[in-house]
């Protein structure tokens, strides 16, 4: 290797430099894209988790105002991420329920009205309460 | 300049390693608690006749075609385990730390919790 001039640059430590940082930054990207990704998984996971205790609560006639089917400690996780909705339609002969999460649908839950069957509907507050946690 | 440059990259390195090790155990324990709770649907979704919750135990009884006719679902040490007639054991998850059961109506809450992560799914329960 040619010695480098007084007051000059080495070329190879200049290299080696470079290749240390753009190393650095590379593992910078992918320690966040992952923890991105974490509470993404974490999120989806506990929201469709959510969504099933939603609809056996509300199949089996539970009022689903008393006892909201996401937990406070999970629900400051989800939040924190994600944004995201409960929407319930009432048609003429089924109730549908929804998840809603960025915006985008995410599960699909129906209820057919019958005249045997015991479904108990949540009132129209408790509507408001689910759409705007 | 040498030992800053290595304190650096030691840092960083170590940084990087502790990320890892929490990934995997978040993703390990994720694993285990979706794998527990479709096990436990099969069981509790199939030739029930009744289910009753005792403090932390579940007892299932199912109908005559079954082997295994009375079950139990408890936690014992860090694991949740099947216990069928005769003393036969399966695993259904392990390395939990606690296990939460309750129920409300006809709705059981199983909640799992483990050492990064803590995940609850309801499963309706015959009257």
């Amino acid at each position: 290797m040619k010695k480098s001039y007084p007051g000059g640059v080495s070329i190879f430590f200049l290299g080696a430099m470079l290749l240390l940082f753009s190393l650095f930054h590379q593992l910078t990207q992918e320690a966040v894209f992952i923890r991105y990704k974490k509470e993404e998984l974490f999120g989806l996971l506990t929201f469709d988790y959510a969504l099933e205790s939603a609809y056996l609560q509300l199949y089996h006639g539970e009022p689903l105002s008393t006892s909201y089917p996401v937990k406070d400690s999970m629900k400051e996780t989800i939040d924190r991420r994600l944004s995201y909705a409960f929407v319930i339609e009432d048609q003429e002969d089924r109730w549908i329920l929804f998840g809603a999460v960025e915006g985008k649908k995410r599960g699909h839950y129906e209820i057919k009205k019958g005249s045997g069957e015991h479904i108990i509907f949540a009132t129209p507050a408790d509507v408001h309460d689910l759409v705007d946690p | 300049m040498t030992l800053l440059i290595l304190s650096i990259t030691f840092r960083l390195y170590a940084g990087v390693v502790k990320d890892y090790y929490e990934l995997v155990q978040f993703f390990k324990h994720t694993d285990y608690a979706y794998h527990a709770f479709e096990v436990l649907k099969i069981q509790l979704y199939n030739h029930v006749e009744s289910m009753e919750l005792q403090g932390n135990v579940l007892f299932i009884e199912k109908s005559s075609i079954v082997p295994g006719r009375t079950i139990r679902l408890l936690q014992r040490d860090r694991r949740l385990i099947f216990v069928f007639e005769g003393g036969t054991i399966q695993e259904v998850c392990h390395d939990v730390t606690k296990v939460n059961m309750r129920r409300e109506g006809q709705v059981l809450y199983i909640e799992l919790v483990f050492p990064s992560v803590t995940y609850e799914r309801g499963f309706y329960i015959a009257p």
